[in-house]
This record gives C-alpha cells, structure tokens and sequence, in this order.
C-alpha cells in the first residue's frame, strides 16, 4: 500500500467515525426506502426476453408470436388406467375439465384443442350420401339416456377414427405391451394402411386438450398457476384413482418455476442460520455474529429494491444474486470484524478498534471487491438479459458491500460493543492446518498437489475431448468432408465432449431432488415426471415454428382512392390489391407452392424427431379429400386425395377430378385451391385460419412441427436437418418462390406494451444462409449459438480483466501470470465438470449457457484468495525476515484459514440453491462450488509452490525486508 | 393447432336472410295481452314465415347485397380491411311440390368463391334434414353437404346458424320482462376511414328512425347445457314482433349484441319487411359483422318458375 493510499483510508476512517450516527441513519434510512419497492421485483421467467431479440431464431420466434399467436400453449394429458377412452363416465370428465382449463384466466378458447372443441368435426357422410362433418362431441355433453348415449360415443369413435389431421394430435394409442403406436407411417405419410394396422392392434387409452393462453399471463403467473394448480387437484381427486392427469407447458413451466423459489423461501433462513452459527463459532459473541449478517442483509435489500425500482425484467436465476452477495459479504464482514476484535484486544478501546480496523481493511476490501466486480463486469456486455442483470445487480450490491460491511459493522460495534475472550490470539485448528500444509509443501511430498492439479487437469481435458477438437482444427480443408469435423471447425468446437447446448426443461428443473426425498419420501419433480410422460404419449412436446413468407411480397388492400365516384379504377392493380376484382395474390393462393409445402411437411413428419406437424396445408388437403371423393363415398376411404391438387395429383387420381365431358380436362389447379381459401375464409371462427396464415395478404403462413426429443444433440441435429432439407429444395417448383424465417437485417416491430413503448429490432446474422426457425426449438438453437459465442469468450474476457486489474494492484508481471494460470486450471475443472454431465446425459448440469455465467463469476471470485495469499505472502515475508516457512506458516494460519472459512461460508449460502427443485440455481451453484473449492486447494497448495520457485520480486524483494517488516507491523 | 375443415355449407345460409313477414293479424295480436312463450313464437314466425312466393336479391348497378367481417379488435390493422362478400339471393316460398316447403339458392358473386352457389332445400316433413347443394366452380361439380348444427358460425360472421335459422322457440325458457320503448338508434357498423373501400364506403350508418316505437322486452333462457350463452333479452316491436336488439349474456356478462334494422318493402300488406341490416358485435374481442341488403337489389313475387330453383341454375349462373 502507498502512503497516498494510507492516507486516503486515514480520512475515510476519520470520515465516518466523526459522522457516525448521520453514516448509520443514512444507510438504515437508504435500506428502509429500498424496502419498499422489493416487493415491485419483476420476476416473470420469460425465456423469450432472456436471449437478444436480434437473434434469427429469436426474431422468428417473436415474428410468429406476434402474427400468429400460440406462444403460450398448454398441454394436458388424461390417460385412463383401465379400459379405452370411450367410456361415458371418461368422456364426460373429458368436456368437464376441457370447459374448466379453456375458462381459465388468459385462455384463448378459439385456439384450444382437444375431443370436446368444436374444431373435432366428422370428416364422413351421412346416410343420404352428403358429406356429414357435425362435432364428434355434442357441444352439451354426451346425452343421459343410454341408447342415444352410446349412439353419441359410437359416432365420436368412428369419426375420430377417420380424422387425418387431429386423431393423431389428441389420441394416445397402446399396444398390449403398453408400447406407444404411431398412426404416421415411417415415411411421414397417414395412409390407410398405417392407421388401419393402430386401430387394429392398438387401443386407445389417452387424450390431450393442447391449450393457448395470452401473453398478459406472465405478468400474473402466481395467481394464474394457482388457478391452473386448482384445476388439477379437484379433478385429481374426483378422478386420480382411474386417470392419470398430467401436465404441462411454457407458461406453467414458468409460472411454477417462480412459485417454487417463493415455496422454498424458507432454505435462506436456514443458510443464514448455517452462516450464523459458523460467525458465533468463529467470534463467540452474539454481535460479532448478527451484525456482520446485518450488513450484509442491507446489501440485498439495497439491491432488491433497486431492482424492484428499475423493473429489470428477471428470471429465477436472479435467485442466485442475493445468495452471491450474502457469500461474498460474509466473507468481507469476518475480515473486518476480525480485525476489529484484533485491535480490540491490542488497545480495550473500541472508537481506536473501529478506527484502526476501518482504515486497515477499507483499501484491501475495495480492491478484493473490485476484483470480484471484473467477474460481473466482463459479462455486462454479453447480450443476454440475465447476465445483464447479473452484472448490473450484482456491481451494485458488491459496491455497497464497503459501506454496509467494512464500514457499518464497525460503527455498529461501538455501540453494541461485544466483550473480549481469550480465543481471539487464534485457534488450534488454524495453526495445525497451517504447520501441516507448510510441512507438506516444504517436504519431499510438496509435489503431491502439482500431480494432483495436473492429474485433474489432464481428467478434464480428457473429458470433454480437447484432443479431438484440436484435431479437428488443424485438419483444416482436408478433413472438412467429415461434417463433424466441419461442425468443430466452423464453430470453434474444441472440446467436442461438453455438450453447450440446452435441454431447456432439464435446464429448468431436476427429475429429482434431495430434499423431495428428505421430507415427503418423493424427490420426483412432477414438473419433469409429467413431461416425460406426455413425451412419451404426445407426437411432440415442444414446437418447430417455420415461418413461410414470400420473396416478392404483396400489394397493400386498395383504399378508397383507388376508385373513382364513378366507378372507374383510378389506382391500378399494379399498385393495389382489390380482393374483389384483382385475381388472388399470395403465395397461398398458388397449387405449386402449397404442394411444395405438402412435401415439406411430409419430409418433417418423416423425421424421426418430429412427430407431427400442423398448417394450413392441411386444411387444404383435407378439403380436397372431402370435396372430391367420388358422390356417396365416404372421404377418408380415399386418402389418396388427401393432398394438393396439382396437375400431376389430378392426372394420377382423374376418377376424382376430370371434368365432366372432358376426357383430359381438369380444374385449373390454382383457381381450385382459391377456391378453397375462400371457402375455409368463410367458414372459419375469428382467428382460427390466422393461427397459420395470414388472410390479410394471402402470402404468408406458418408451419408448426411437433418435436418429440429435448437432447441438445438431437434438437441442434433435427435444426440442422431441417436447414439443409430447405437449402436441397430451395430451387423446387413452389419452394423457389419462398424464404422461410426472419432474415438478417430485417426489422421487427414491437407494439408498445404497458409503459413500454413500441421498438424496432434490426435482426443480425449468426448463421448466414440458413433458414431461422422459430418455436421453442428455434430458441433452443438460439441458446445453443448463444453458448457457443459465449463459452470461451466470456471467460477470456473475464480472465483479461482480472489479468489486468491484478497487474495493476500487484505491478508484478509475475504475479498477474500466476494468479491467470491459476485461475485456468480451475477453468478447465469446470469444463471437465461439463463434460462429466455431458457424458451421463445430466442435462440439468451441462455447459448450457445459464451455466456459464459461472465460469466468469467464479473466476472473479476465486482470483480472490490468490490476491489474498500474495498479499498475506509478501507481508509475512518481510515480517519474518525473508524466512519463506515462517511467512507461509504464518500465512496460511491467518489468510488461509480466513479463506477456508469463507468457502464453508458461501457453500452453506448455497443451500437454499442447491435444495429447490430449481436445476439452473443448482448448477450455477454447482459450477461456482466446484471451482472454490479448487480455487481454495490451488490457493493453498499450489499458488505458495509456483511463488517459491518462480520467486516474483513482488514477494521476495531482497533488501527490502525490514521496512517491509515495519509496514505490516504497523498494519 | 386449430383446425376447422369443413363448414363449407354455412356459405348456404345467406339464403335466409329472406324469409322476412308475419303470418298473423298483428294488429289483433298487438292488441291482446301475450305471454311471454307467445311472443317468442311471434318472434319465430315473423322471422320465419312468408307472405310472399318469392323473394330475391340480385345486383343492381353498382348496388349489391354484401356480408362485412372486421376482424377482432386485437387482430385489426391499418393494412387490414375488413373481409367484404357480395352475394345474389333467391328464395321461393311456394314450391310447387308439397313435400317442399322451401327453395332457397345463393350465389356468391365476388372473390376467391366467386360463382360459387348453393341450393337450400327444406322440406314440409319436419323429420326429414334439410339438404344443401353446392356448386364449386372451380372444381366444377356439385357437392351435397348435411345441415350445420346450431352453433357453427354463419358466413364468417359472428352470428351462428342457430341465432339465424334453427333456434325454435322451444328451445328456450321465455320470460316478459315488460314493455318499454326504444331507446338509443340501432347501431351498425362504423369504419375507420383506412378500413373503407369502395364496397363499404355506402354501407349504412345507426338507424335512429325506430327510437319511440313500443316494445317487448323478453328474457329467453337457453335449455342446453354448457351453451355460448346463459340468456339473451331482446327488444321486440309490440306491432311486427320484428326483433331490433338482442343482448347475449354469459356468466352475468355481456358478451354479444345483435341489431336488426327491419324496413317496410312499401307492399300493401305492411307486415313484409325486410332485414335492411343486421349488425353484431362480440364485446369480448371487438369482432363485429354486418350484413348489408340494399332496397334496390330485392324484387318480389317475380315470374320464375320452380325450375329455377336448380343445380342447373348454379352451374350457368356466373357464365
């Protein structure tokens, strides 16, 4: 420390003890008015706003919502534990509950799916030989008396049975081995043959009601989730012992995320217990233990309120800052209550301890806590909201830490001032540990923990395949026809064994959890239970939106200029579109792009992970079985024209299409699906077309697939599927008129919403020449080239900060080398940490980008007890003459000791994480364990090796060691 | 996903937007003190019955019948107009077959569906299913399709088939609530200027002419379960039983509105009239629908024979 610097502390010191009542009251009545906007905290979970809506897949994903709706589906399962889903009693449990979710708060009863919607309609004929298309499910529910009851039952089978589109979305189908059976063939098509052989073999025993909910939901998600929760249990009750309810779905996957973090509220009581009774133990006295707790709960407070002040849109993951800053507090509170009770004992005078304890610990704590900050720092400027809000919160509160800790707790002391005990010339254990160490790390066995680093190092490196990555990169041109090669290369892949992608709902939350087990006997997590068992019924549990728009884009609706008072066209076709005169525009208005479609969608449901899909093709195509099936010929006998009637379909199928008189007439392909449009136009309810076209213009619609797998391998290879299918066809009749997603450059608009103004976002481009696909496998893919951006990045840059913020403290070249060096090896733990979970499938614990805030924070922090080490090193060798085994004994019984308390602190500060069934608080704070635990077994065992042989001038500076000596005793 | 794949033959209904008289001494029922079931049935005969042998509307110049949907509040744009189909209609209440009770055909004569036409054949039995015929001329066949159920939506409209055609009195529990008087001008639908185009720059605005007339106010309570509505209160003229506004009610909310602006056909016999306009709007979603007829397009009693009334006509009617 310079003189400049002492000086400096000096009149701080000085500062606030003159002014310690206004200093007090000040922070108290600061802490107080912070209060009042805690409860204004903005946590809401919304994965859409976590990612740069500048992202491709994240502005489809917007595009989609914002036009088509669908952006909050809900899934419900009912599956019978005895017997088929025609049983009357099932069946009307069934229009019960459908009535109940679609009158929940936010629903959107239009776009609700399920047997009893009026979307269920018969695709047969009536006796007469007209096409019959009544609801399947009487719109009352099934009649009382039995024969017209069965009658009822008998009809909703059999049209159900014969419905192409929906029968495979709603009816869950079980073989005798109680194996699942799919009613698309394995080459995407429904056929006569691939439903005939389900409903020969298999019985159907399970339902879904798909629901849609509004966006206004997730600024009431507690009260909504009680609501849905609600429904759950009364019908669980009434029916749990023949039904198997489950559940799921974006916004109660949100929404119980939130109510989870406020149920386990009580683990952070029992954190500050753990921390307590570790502070009472450490100082034996009651203040020395509530006080330093106090500060440091000002501090969240402070923090909670600016955030409830700002309305910083936060997740659950914003659950691990307060954790962060208890930890990282404590750690400052014992240092400077430490020292407080040190000069306490040296001079009985309290006004002189504060003093001395302030103006000695006020300039290594802001240094410590501006090395901390360069962790949060490095990650404000990645564009992801809740690193943002890390980085922001989490600078703020570490800020405070100096008033509220190295300050306060002093000032506190003198009024509530604790008494002295013997204990406070130090404790047993610490001078064991440190003889023992030192002992250790000056014998024959000092080069144990460098083999044990080495060793871990070499584990890591290992598990996630760092020799196959460089490999791969330097194979260069050559090895590029292997593609995974290519993939490595292309995205800078070099350890191909941890996985960066994202399994979102495993990201979410655990399948199971300790303290499920500890207190009900159930660590099951229902959240997970329940999707895997949907996964394992439904076609698809999460969706693959594909945006379908036109390259030559639409004229605007002509307006009243366009014709005169007389009637004349004054504003021609050319400029206008008058959709009474002008011919049809829009892409869906043409056979060919419609059937290039058709196709697409076949290759998707062909692919073994997409389950089904949905469009308006399919509208399309079963209005043209229904229309052309031979007069008195049930439809679906002739699912051969279930398709677009191009020229070629008509040619093939000319018993249904030629024309009458004419041996090689046929309809004009387009005027006949125009036809169709405006027929579905004028038959549809508001809104229910426009879930997958846009009627407005006619040019562009959306295609919704059904994905049935989470793997962050098989999700990022179904998008790459799908990407290079489209690049293929790209040139296709009908295909070449298209573009599929928002592309780079465009321009989204936002609409305002509440105090929120309407905005624009200009899309970038992060995957040039590939098609953006929306849904929550486009932002699963948006995550995954988030991660992959970000996973060596950030780090690197953390690493150059603290690198550079060390240099500067330490002015040691050196030093700085050492502590950075240091700081990788833990680097690297935490990616074999990665790869560890990569390789067990815990896709609750990978390198997924929630998880790598990690990497950062930890490096920020850890790079901690190297400072404190040097710092203690330096001292202890001029106090002790250059003598290397006293100073590093003398060391690592005070800093050391120090730091090994602080870790046990922070790990019991995360237990209220590592407790919910919340699996992002859990593998951040997994991460961040791990790499303190070996930042503390580096900072002891390693960092006073690598000092003693590489001998930095920082620590041993010969000549220099008497005034050294002075220095630090008069510190 | 939301998949509605064929209510195709709702496109038949604009065929009974003309069925507008009374069968009864109106004078001597106006006069008599009515229960409430009664003037339900009123109502059903007024708005089913016929005191002509046919009716129709057919384009004259520029002036044609036309069906206007607004999208839902939340769905309107400026580059949004509302949907607009023009449509000819012709309706033939004396069929000369007595198993027949009635020979409706529309043709739809503008857009994507232009040409497109539907025979509506009701029988005198009233066992036996109405049957639709459609002409799909792109496709150049005809197509017979089953009667739609009470609750499928009417021509893209927010009204349903069971409001316009198929509720009966019986399907309800009527009660008089009392007598009133008009009150407020009948709305209709009111565009923003961009949402105007030359097919709807004419249409017509609120009706006041019917404030003061006397009414009924009747409560109709629905007997099916879980039904799109509780109740509904209807404002009926004391004189016709021509039924101006009708309030919807679902869970002690208002949830649809429908206005009906019936007008005098200047026939000697004062009780034809005509459904000038109908208006409704759901008051959940802001969707409102509007179905325009101008006097100038309807021509009564014209020398058609029943022939007319065939799939023959559809198939030529647009060459």
């Amino acid at each position: 420390m310079t003189t400049q610097h002492r000086d400096y502390a000096d009149a701080y010191a000085r500062f606030v003890l003159r002014h310690r009542r206004a200093v007090i009251i000040l922070l108290f009545a600061s802490t107080l008015l912070a209060l009042f906007f805690v409860n204004r905290v903005n946590l809401r979970n919304d994965p859409d706003s976590l990612l740069p809506l500048s992202n491709r897949y994240i502005a489809t994903n917007l595009y989609s919502d914002l036009t088509y709706g669908m952006g909050n589906l809900m899934v419900w399962g009912l599956k019978v534990k005895q017997g088929d889903i025609y049983q009357p009693w099932f069946l009307d449990m069934v229009n019960d509950f459908y009535r109940d979710v679609s009158g929940l708060e936010y629903a959107n009863p239009v776009n609700f799916v399920g047997l009893p919607s009026s979307k269920l309609r018969n695709l047969g004929i009536t006796d007469s030989g007209s096409l019959d298309y009544r609801r399947l499910m009487p719109v009352n529910g099934l009649a009382n008396e039995q024969p017209q009851r069965q009658q009822q039952i008998d009809y909703l089978r059999q049209g159900l049975e014969q419905h192409l589109v929906l029968e495979p979305l709603l009816v869950y189908y079980q073989d005798a081995r109680g194996n699942k059976c799919e009613l698309i063939g394995a080459d995407g098509k429904i056929s006569n043959a691939s439903v005939r052989h389900v409903h020969q073999n298999c019985r159907a025993v399970g339902t879904f009601i798909i629901g849609d909910f509004s966006n206004e939901l997730k600024d009431n998600h507690l009260q909504w989730i009680d609501q849905a929760k609600g429904v759950m249990e009364e019908y669980q009750a009434r029916y749990g012992d023949r039904v198997e309810f489950t559940i799921s779905g974006e916004p109660y996957f949100l929404a119980s995320m939130v109510q989870e973090l406020w149920d386990k509220g009580w683990l952070f009581g029992v954190s500050l217990l753990i921390i307590l009774i570790v502070l009472w133990y450490e100082f034996r006295h009651w203040s020395c233990a509530v006080l330093p707790l106090l500060g440091v709960g000002m501090t969240i407070i402070l923090t909670l309120g600016l955030m409830g002040y700002t309305q910083f849109r936060l997740t659950t993951m914003m659950a691990l800052t307060p954790m962060l800053l208890l930890a990282i507090g404590i750690g400052h509170s014992m240092q400077i209550t430490r020292r407080y009770m040190q000069e306490l004992q040296k001079s009985g005078d309290h006004q002189q301890a504060a003093y001395t304890a302030i103006r000695y610990t006020v300039v290594p704590a802001a240094l410590s806590i501006g090395t901390d900050l360069h962790g949060f720092f490095a990650i404000s400027f990645i564009d992801i909201s809740f690193y943002k809000a890390y980085a922001y919160f989490g600078i703020f509160g570490m800020s405070t830490l100096i008033l509220t800790t190295t300050t306060l707790i002093p000032l506190l002391m003198i009024t509530f001032p604790p008494k002295l005990h013997d204990r406070e010339s130090g404790r047993g254990w610490e001078l064991r540990l440190a003889k023992g160490i030192t002992r250790l790390l000056t014998g024959p066995l000092k080069w144990l923990p460098v083999v044990s680093v080495i060793g871990i190092w070499l584990v890591s490196a290992y598990a996630t395949e760092l020799d196959r990555g460089f490999s791969a990169l330097i194979a260069g041109e050559a090895g590029r026809s292997d593609p995974e090669i290519a993939r490595i290369q292309d995205e800078f892949d070099i350890m191909p064994g941890v996985e960066k992608g994202i399994h979102y709902p495993r990201a979410a939350y655990k399948d199971h959890y300790l303290l499920g087990e500890l207190l009900t006997g159930s660590g099951e997590v229902k959240a997970i239970a329940d999707l895997e068992a949907l996964s394992g019924m439904m076609p698809g549990v999460i969706t693959a939106n594909l945006v379908i728009r036109s390259k030559a884009g639409s004229l605007p609706p002509c307006g009243l200029d366009a014709w005169s008072e007389t009637g004349q066209r004054v504003v021609g076709p050319e400029r206008c579109f008058d959709s009474l005169e002008d011919p049809p525009q829009g892409i869906f208005n043409r056979a060919e792009v419609l059937n290039a479609l058709s196709n697409f969608e076949d290759w998707l449901r062909g692919h073994p992970h997409i389950g089904f899909t949905a469009s308006y093709v399919q509208f399309v195509k079963t209005l043209n079985m229904l229309l052309n099936a031979p007069e008195g010929e049930s439809p679906v006998a002739h699912m051969n024209l279930y398709a677009i009637p191009t020229l070629p379909h008509m040619q093939q199928n000319a018993y249904a299409y030629r024309l009458p008189g004419e041996a090689e007439g046929y309809p004009d392909p387009d005027q006949t699906v125009q036809l169709y449009n405006g027929m579905l136009t004028t038959s549809a309810e508001a809104g229910e077309l426009e879930a997958f076209v846009n009627t407005r213009t006619w040019d562009e619609g959306i295609v919704v697939g059904f994905v049935n797998t989470m793997d962050p391998k098989l999700t990022h290879q179904t998008i790459r599927d799908i990407q290079s299918y489209l690049q293929q066809h790209a040139d296709d009749p009908g295909m070449q008129l298209l573009r599929i997603g928002v592309e780079a450059g465009e321009e989204i608009q936002i609409p305002a919403k509440g105090e929120k103004p309407a905005h624009t976002v200009v899309t970038g481009d992060s995957i040039p020449g590939k098609a953006a696909i929306g849904g929550f496998l486009g932002v699963t893919e948006a995550t995954r080239d988030v991660a992959f951006k970000e996973w060596l990045n950030a780090p690197v840059a953390t690493s150059l900060t603290v690198f550079l913020m060390t240099l500067i403290m330490f002015r040691s070249w050196m030093i700085a080398s050492i502590l950075i060096s240091l700081c990788f090896i833990t680097l690297m733990t935490q990616y074999g940490l990665g790869a560890y979970m990569t390789s067990i499938g815990e896709w609750s614990a990978n390198l997924a980008f929630h998880v790598q805030v990690a990497l950062s924070i930890a490096m920020g922090l850890g790079v901690d007890y190297g400072v404190y080490m040097v710092s203690r090193l330096r001292e202890e060798m001029r106090a002790n003459g250059e003598d290397w085994r006293l100073a590093l004994e003398s060391t690592l019984a005070t800093t050391g000791s120090a730091i090994l308390i602080s870790m046990l602190v922070l790990l019991g500060s995360f237990i209220p994480l590592m407790n919910t069934e919340l699996a992002n608080l859990w593998s951040v704070s997994l991460y961040i364990s791990e790499a303190l635990i070996m930042d503390v077994f580096i900072a002891l065992l390693v960092l006073p090796l690598m000092v003693n042989w590489l001998r930095p001038r920082f620590v041993f500076r010969a000549g220099l060691g008497n005034r050294g000596v002075r220095g630090t005793k008069e510190g | 996903m939301s998949i509605r794949l064929t209510r195709i033959a709702v496109i038949g209904m604009v065929c009974h937007l003309f069925s507008a008289a009374q069968a009864e001494d109106v004078n001597r029922l106006s006069q008599t003190p009515l229960s409430a079931q009664a003037v339900a049935e009123q109502v059903y005969t007024a708005a089913h019955g016929g005191l002509v042998d046919n009716a129709l509307s057919k384009r004259r110049g520029r002036e044609v019948a036309v069906v206007v949907n607004r999208a839902p509040l939340a769905m309107r744009t400026q580059d949004r107009a509302p949907g607009v189909q023009t449509f000819d209609t012709y309706v033939n209440n004396a069929p000369q077959d007595p198993a027949i009770e009635t020979l409706q055909m529309a043709i739809l004569t503008s857009g994507k569906t232009k040409g497109t036409g539907v025979l509506f054949t009701r029988y005198a039995d009233p066992g036996k299913g109405a049957v639709i015929s459609m002409w799909l001329p792109a496709l150049r066949k005809i197509r017979r399709i089953n009667e739609p159920s009470h609750e499928d939506v009417w021509f893209g409209t927010n009204l349903t088939y069971g409001e316009l055609v198929l509720r009966t009195p019986e399907d309800e529990l009527h009660e008089l609530l009392g007598e009133a008087r008009v009150e407020e001008c009948l709305a209709a639908m009111e565009l923003q200027p961009w949402e105007k185009t030359r097919y709807t720059r004419h249409l017509p605005g609120p009706q006041c002419a019917h404030i003061g007339k006397p009414v009924y106010l009747l409560k109709s309570v629905t007997k099916f379960k879980n039904w799109w509505y509780d109740f509904h209160v209807s404002e009926i003229d004391k004189r016709t039983f021509a039924l101006y506004k009708t309030v919807y009610y679902k869970d002690g909310e208002v949830i649809k509105t429908v206005y009906i602006d019936w007008q005098s056909l200047d026939q000697p016999d004062p009780r034809i009239t005509y459904p000038r306009y109908i208006y409704a709007i759901s008051h959940q979603d802001g969707k409102d629908s509007m179905v325009y007829v101008p006097r100038s397009t309807i021509s009564l009693n014209v020398e058609l024979s029943d022939d007319f009334w065939s799939e023959k006509t559809l198939q030529n009617y647009a060459r």
